[in-house]
């Protein structure tokens, strides 16, 4: 017969994982746990290891060392409480825009969103592609019918251009000597919306852009859109019907054939149902 | 009413007789010959599914044995966990082409916390999608109630062995075992401190061998065999002749239970510096190293045994090319076709 309830750890258990995460136990003024420093060491290696897997973009802009000490940080500072390592890091972009140390990335809050975002959607269920069902538009019900997005689709707003800092990291034809100057005019880009984000004020008001993020097959896909479209997006997700989609594209006075057969194309929507 | 819960309790009871019977019978006993496995890792994916390797019957047939084979891969459960994308494709590959071994790493069946109902979820789907030869676990824990916050850590942390803790993970491996409809390998642990060393309480009331026979015969399990887990517990102790002490351990264990050796490599501790001397005095099990002559030694003396047993490399850090993960299991290969031939003249 166990001496502990089903939400209670007995005390070694409790001991060590504080030992672990540096917790000073409740009542407990036991310092010399932090001896145990195997354990710890594993966890923060661990936990280095899987956050450069969730926030490869981050790595990319302050390097493997600064995000050792970032993540190290982060792993005392946010205890982890999830069984996966890779559910685990979501609330390091609001870590990241609280570190005076990272001042000189003011957009890594922003590149750490967009890395989370992929990362979870690489992760999420898959979905069948079903091309036929589209053929339900001409004969189904439009009023009940809805549009099946794809796995992981959402709109995502961003005031820095997390885009083209993603790929200054990732794009490979980029870090080629043939992609110099490419990679010139992108920083270039980038440089200049920068400024214009960081001189935003009351009056000079700059504006966040939509990105669309989905994935249509096993990696994910991400473009900006005009606010007509995400708002036509944003209608699919919220399952509303076929007809009040349509009412969207009209609203914003979007072409319909050439909206459904970019979505289509691209699998940015699965199927009718 | 109460024939619904009769339904419910013969559904249940069929389950326990189904493990039982298995137990009793285990389908992971040892076939005449040894299935040599190598551990999956991300930076073999490509190769692994991309070499033809020649099966082992093919092998055979030769006079000059062809070695480069495997028998079977593992891989960690927790990389499949994800509920779609491409890791769910990969893994219907790997099993395709290689018959696998799912190796859990995050259950904790030693903790005192339930097994969370959606990560049984996720290890039985995997197990019922993929169909596995072997299905391992570990003895440990992994997770607590610190201040009203359940805390993960991600790794594996050492039980006592008293009755509190046989309870304890004997009854989640049976829970485990009823999800997923067949019995559980029980991985022995490579531990850095004793529990009592942080609570008197938590003392050990029986030995790690008397420990893990007794789960092994309650819940109904088998043991997967770590053995350079239990050569580097033992260098830790700094115990003077640690393969004598360990093989006269092996010889306590009932041989039925084995149902898998792991066979692995550990990195040589360096000088300290300031910032590992705090580590420093422990040799680290990071399997990030060729399988030391220690354990080469004691697989041997483990083979006359447990003849017969799946046997698996493990190579998790400082990760080698594939071929010398390869060559790796022709020498566990070799030493088990010895062992055969020499029990046959």
């Amino acid at each position: 017969m166990s001496k502990h309830s089903k939400t209670d750890s007995p005390a070694y258990q409790r001991q060590l994982l504080a030992s672990i995460f540096r917790v000073q136990l409740e009542n407990s003024h036991n310092q010399s746990l932090i001896a145990f420093n195997v354990y710890s060491n594993n966890f923060i290696e661990n936990g280095i290891r899987a956050l450069s897997i969730s926030f490869p973009t981050v790595v990319g802009f302050i390097g493997e060392d600064s995000f050792r000490i970032l993540a190290k940080k982060f792993l005392y500072e946010v205890p982890k409480q999830s069984f996966d390592w890779a559910e685990y890091g979501c609330e390091l972009p609001d870590f990241i825009g609280q570190q005076d140390a990272l001042n000189d990335y003011p957009f890594l809050r922003e590149v750490a969103i967009f890395d989370w975002a992929i990362h979870q959607a690489q992760r999420v269920e898959d979905k069948r592609f079903l091309g036929a069902s589209f053929a339900l538009l001409e004969s189904g019900d439009t009023a009940t019918l809805e549009f099946v997005g794809a796995p992981a689709l959402q709109i995502l707003p961003f005031l820095f251009p997390v885009v083209e800092l993603y790929q200054v990291i990732h794009d490979p034809f980029l870090q080629s000597e043939e992609g110099l100057e490419a990679r010139k005019n992108l920083l270039s880009e980038i440089k200049d919306r920068i400024s214009l984000v960081l001189a935003s004020d009351a009056i000079n008001k700059v504006t966040p852009r939509s990105i669309v993020l989905w994935r249509p097959e096993y990696k994910a896909q991400f473009e900006y859109i005009s606010i007509a479209e995400s708002q036509v997006i944003s209608a699919i997700n919220a399952s509303t019907s076929v007809n009040t989609v349509i009412e969207t594209i009209d609203e914003h006075q979007l072409d319909l054939l050439e909206w459904l057969t970019k979505a289509i194309s691209n699998k940015l929507i699965f199927a009718v149902a | 009413m109460i024939a619904k819960k009769r339904k419910k309790c013969s559904k249940k009871c069929k389950v326990k007789r189904k493990i039982s019977k298995l137990s009793k019978k285990p389908s992971f006993i040892q076939e005449p010959s040894c299935p040599i496995g190598v551990g999956l890792r991300h930076s073999h994916y490509s190769q692994a599914l991309a070499s033809d390797l020649p099966s082992s019957d093919s092998s055979q047939s030769g006079s000059e044995e062809t070695l480069t084979q495997i028998d079977f891969v593992e891989v960690h459960a927790e990389n499949f966990f994800a509920a779609g994308g491409a890791t769910q494709s990969l893994i219907q590959d790997i099993a395709q082409k290689y018959p696998l071994s799912v190796h859990g790493t995050s259950l904790g069946l030693g903790s005192s916390m339930p097994v969370p109902k959606d990560i049984l979820q996720k290890f039985t789907k995997l197990v019922n999608d993929t169909q596995p030869m072997l299905v391992s676990e570990h003895l440990c824990f992994n997770r607590a109630n610190v201040n009203g916050k359940i805390l993960h850590s991600g790794d594996l942390l050492p039980i006592a062995y008293n009755t509190e803790s046989l309870n304890t993970i004997v009854s989640h491996i049976q829970q485990v075992q009823e999800s997923i409809q067949r019995p559980l390998l029980i991985e022995n642990l490579s531990a850095y401190i004793a529990p009592s060393q942080l609570d008197p309480h938590s003392k050990d009331e029986m030995n790690e061998f008397q420990f893990l026979a007794s789960m092994c015969e309650t819940a109904g399990c088998g043991l997967l065999l770590d053995l350079n887990n239990l050569i580097i517990n033992e260098l830790n102790r700094k115990s003077l002749d640690p393969l004598a002490l360990i093989q006269t351990r092996l010889d306590e264990l009932p041989a039925h239970i084995v149902g898998e050796i792991h066979l692995a490599g550990f990195t040589q501790p360096l000088n300290s510096n300031e910032e590992t001397s705090h580590i420093a005095q422990f040799i680290i099990d990071d399997h990030g190293a060729p399988v030391s002559e220690q354990c080469w030694q004691l697989y041997q003396y483990a083979l006359q045994k447990f003849p017969g047993t799946p046997t698996l490399i493990e190579w998790d850090t400082h990760i080698p090319e594939w071929s010398v993960l390869l060559e790796e299991a022709n020498k566990a290969r070799s030493f088990a076709k010895a062992f055969e031939l020499s029990g046959r003249s």
